[in-house]
């Protein structure tokens, strides 16, 4: 028994050593991305061959748990970037970002960027939220058109709808729907709907057929129709949110130089066509096509979102929503 | 007898230890790391509860308006209720399976009973994000299970509840958290003395009449133990909930939802503290069943039992065991096929595949090393931290000692979020010990998560090691620090490694700490496979999740085969 304990110790110890890493490059990057691995990865993949002496990290986690790093460990996070964050919750943390105009700025429509001269953030892609629908479950006649149809009765138990408490697109959702036709509404909607925790889980269920109907961002949609899936994207009549996602540079992090190259790297062409090709988001970039197999920009009826009114009511919102309806 | 000789000696010992300095030496470490890094997050934690909404921390003007949400808001009185209804199910029905199956694998004759054990414990071990996504594709709308159920049931012209919901909540905590009262009641049922039941039979007894009047009481302490366990596990559970609640909330998505949607630790200060307070009222009506039960049941002659060996009983036993540990062990089976395929599309898996497992080394070798270091690490650390503070509370019994046993308990209860933030904000970059983004800010919270694991576990030990034997020790002229190292040391050992066992275990798949303390040299495994499955990826989720489970498994089954015992006795907790 003796042994066994000594041999555990020892093999912490060799398993201690072995984790400590010894890093050659001069300057670092940290990023904390709410963006996929594949594309975080292959960003800093084609960063690199620009800056190859620059070493980045990347930590990858919900942009909740995001927010809530960069504010436990304001003022000096041990991060530089927040790539990939709804505007909404770029805004809430707007005096924790640093103002800097990067290298393309002049490429980058204002309504797609931080309006300020000097701008904290530039947008990412533009996560529009439309329905899925999965075609084995519904006839055509049948499918939701609009808003107001998934209000319908007959969709009971049919639509699947993640909480707007816990995921930023979902209250996006939530605020169309008030914004449209008022707190009443959403509710009666949510009548006919489940609610996930997991974001994640409204495209996968789908997908699988357990739900007919799904109410998520329109790059989910294309993933699946590319692997197989029997679903289609329908994008609601009365309009779905212009919302953007971006990214900006931390207050006080480590590498301020750094973090300015990358950002100038971020808002280049090329960078935006890799977060197009990657995981067929919607980029903001003039020169770039709508994702593969959804529609062009000018297909879609577009409503102005208003992001500060959105955030500015959303502890109200979401508190009452979740009482009258939970 | 054994009292009279503790007073005597007791006194004895006091003289000596006038002498003896090494005991404090050997104690402050441990009491300056708990004073530092847990008193700490607790006594914020506390204070935040009764600061107005927000994340400021001042100690302003103190207010309650935190707590009153419980009166006015629907969403927080349904969440308490929720909370309730599912822990108190979840321990009902985890005793309702357990016992049987405790009962039956220590006195049945039955084959592979080693195996049966460390089995027993694998639904713990699979992280529950994983688990309740196994239970979607097994019983979801289109789970091709649920629909053979719906055609056995279909008959009485019954249905099968849906998933998401609470029925899912419960069937999946109840075969998630039933391996602890299968576990403590078995090591019950073993440890009963024989001798109290053959004397009950010579008398005359029929089998029933001595379950009922002497089996099952001399287990009434193990299985309250076991209950609370359970308790605190479903009460603290935010991973299930998370994934299958619906709309339906319980007090730890509630905490979630103050922190990462809306930066509100206050708020979630106050919902952590009723859940707490809760945990607290649930431990002390367990002590209080118990002691009003303490027997005896630990002889110095242990004589063996005389295992059932009816063919009837041994049939039924061992189908019974099969068939909840098939029904347990489903979805680490539905991910293990999961892992060789590309997706699970409605009709069952699609696209044969063996890359999930080939991307393994290159998506997953540095996790896989950090997980076994911090793991084992912390582990080792909490079985130092965990006896010495084991020790001290069960044999110096100081002034305090309850405190000092609450305190250590607490961080078990407290979601890991309001852990992880009290350490950020205590320990960030700014502050006079920066440990943000180290190894060590995650060992710390580690350790002041899982140290009840190995702490319980030795009070257990200690409680059952008659004193005499240390004493005797000192008499004969060893100083503290000998006795401790050749006496209680070789003694409580077993009781330290099972402790130890469950911490790794337990550890190695972490998910709720980790995530807001990790930095890009620290990611563990569990966070790569927390970001799979949150990219879709659920082949590669599967294999990583595979991996991990065999990986505690090895460790498992080789630490039950080295002593030769179950690892039962870590779970006495309470």
């Amino acid at each position: 028994m003796k042994r066994l304990v000594i041999i555990t110790i020892v093999l912490a110890l060799v398993l201690s050593l072995a984790s400590v890493s010894t890093f050659a490059q001069s300057g670092r990057l940290s990023i904390w991305s709410a963006a996929s691995e594949e594309e975080a990865q292959a960003l800093v993949e084609q960063f690199r061959v620009l800056h190859p002496n620059i070493s980045v990290d990347i930590i990858r986690a919900g942009s909740g748990e995001l927010l809530t790093r960069l504010m436990a460990e304001s003022p000096k996070p041990s991060g530089d970037i927040l790539l990939g964050i709804a505007k909404e919750s770029l805004d809430q943390v707007y005096d924790l970002l640093v103002n800097y105009k990067a290298q393309y700025h002049d490429d980058i429509p204002e309504n797609l960027r931080d309006t300020a001269e000097v701008p904290k953030y530039y947008g990412f892609s533009m996560p529009l939220q439309a329905f899925m629908v999965n075609t084995n479950l519904l006839d055509p006649e049948d499918y939701p058109l609009s808003w107001a149809d998934l209000a319908d009765e007959k969709y009971r138990g049919e639509i699947i709808l993640a909480n707007p408490a816990l995921s930023g697109s979902a209250y996006a959702q939530l605020y169309m729907m008030y914004d449209i036709y008022g707190f009443d509404f959403a509710v009666d909607v949510a009548k006919n709907a489940v609610f996930t925790a997991s974001s994640t889980m409204v495209p996968e269920s789908v997908a699988r057929g357990e739900y007919a109907i799904g109410v998520t961002g329109e790059g989910n949609i294309a993933q699946h129709i590319l692997d197989g899936s029997p679903v289609i994207a329908i994008y609601p009549q009365e309009g779905t949110g212009a919302r953007f996602d971006g990214s900006g540079i931390l207050l006080g992090g480590p590498n301020l130089e750094n973090a300015k190259l990358f950002m100038d790297f971020l808002t280049s062409e090329d960078a935006y066509r890799i977060i197009l090709e990657t995981r067929s988001r919607r980029v903001v970039h003039p020169n770039l096509p709508g994702p593969g197999p959804l529609p062009a920009l000018d297909e879609i009826v577009l409503r102005d979102y208003d992001a500060a009114e959105a955030a500015e009511i959303r502890e109200e919102l979401t508190m009452r929503f979740a009482d009258t309806v939970f | 007898m054994s009292l009279k000789m503790q007073d005597k000696g007791g006194g004895w010992l006091t003289r000596q230890r006038q002498k003896d300095y090494t005991p404090y030496l050997v104690f402050t470490i441990p009491l300056a790391f708990l004073v530092i890094f847990l008193f700490w997050p607790l006594v914020t934690t506390f204070i935040r509860a009764f600061l107005g909404s927000g994340s400021r921390f001042s100690l302003g003007p103190l207010t309650v308006s935190n707590f009153e949400r419980f009166a006015t808001s629907n969403l927080y009185r349904g969440s308490l209720r929720n909370s309730f209804i599912i822990s108190f199910s979840v321990v009902f029905f985890t005793l309702l399976i357990g016992v049987p199956m405790g009962y039956f694998v220590a006195r049945v004759k039955m084959p592979f009973k080693r195996l049966i054990l460390s089995l027993g414990i694998l639904p713990i071990i699979l992280p529950s994000f994983v688990g309740a996504f196994s239970w979607v594709i097994l019983l979801g709308r289109q789970g091709f299970v649920r629909h053979y159920i719906n055609m056995v049931l279909g008959v009485f012209g019954l249905e099968l509840p849906s998933i998401y919901g609470l029925f899912g909540v419960i069937f999946t905590m109840t075969v998630t958290y039933y391996p602890f009262i299968f576990l403590l009641s078995y090591g019950a049922f073993e440890a009963v003395n024989p001798l109290l039941e053959e004397a009950a039979m010579i008398m005359g007894s029929g089998r029933s009449r001595i379950l009922r009047t002497i089996t099952l009481p001399l287990v009434i302490p193990s299985l309250a133990a076991g209950s609370i366990l359970v308790f605190i596990r479903a009460m603290g559970n935010f991973g299930i909930p998370a994934m299958l609640g619906g709309d339906q909330y319980v007090l730890p998505t509630l905490i979630y939802f103050r922190v990462n949607g809306f930066w509100d630790l206050n708020g979630a200060a106050a919902i952590s503290l009723i859940s707490v307070a809760i945990t607290g009222g649930a431990l002390l009506l367990q002590k209080f069943i118990v002691s009003k039960r303490e027997y005896e049941t630990i002889s110095a002659s242990r004589s063996e039992y005389k295992l059932h060996s009816h063919p009837a009983i041994r049939i039924i036993a061992t189908l019974y065991c099969g068939i909840i540990l098939i029904i347990s062990l489903a979805p680490q089976m539905t991910m293990f096929i999961m892992s060789f395929f590309t997706r699970w599309g409605a009709a069952g898996p699609e696209g044969f595949t063996l890359t999930n497992y080939a991307r393994i080394p290159t998506i997953a070798s540095r996790p896989i090393l950090n997980s076994l270091f911090l793991a084992t690490t912390a582990s080792l650390l909490c079985a130092i931290l965990g006896s010495l503070v084991a020790y001290i509370t069960e044999r110096r019994k100081p002034r305090g000692a309850l405190i000092l046993d609450l305190a250590i308990m607490a961080p078990f209860i407290l979601p890991g979020t309001v852990v992880s933030v009290a350490l950020i904000s205590g320990f960030g970059g700014d502050s006079w010990l920066p440990l943000t983004g180290t190894f060590t800010i995650i060992l710390i919270s580690y350790m002041i998560r899982r140290t009840p694991y190995v702490f319980r576990s030795v009070v257990a030990s200690l409680s059952q090691l008659d004193p005499t034997l240390e004493e005797a020790s000192m008499i004969s002229g060893a100083n503290w620090l000998y006795t401790f190292r050749r006496v209680s040391f070789p003694l409580i050992l077993p009781g330290i490694l099972s402790g130890t066992i469950l911490t790794f275990a337990t550890l190695l798949q972490e998910l709720s700490t980790t995530i807001l303390l990790y930095s890009s040299n620290t990611r563990t495994l569990p966070i790569q496979i927390w970001g799979a499955v949150a990219d879709g990826k659920f082949g590669e989720a599967s294999a990583m999740s595979t991996l991990l489970i065999a990986m505690v498994f090895v460790v498992v089954y080789g630490m039950n085969r080295f002593l030769g015992q179950s690892i039962s006795s870590s779970f006495k907790v309470g």
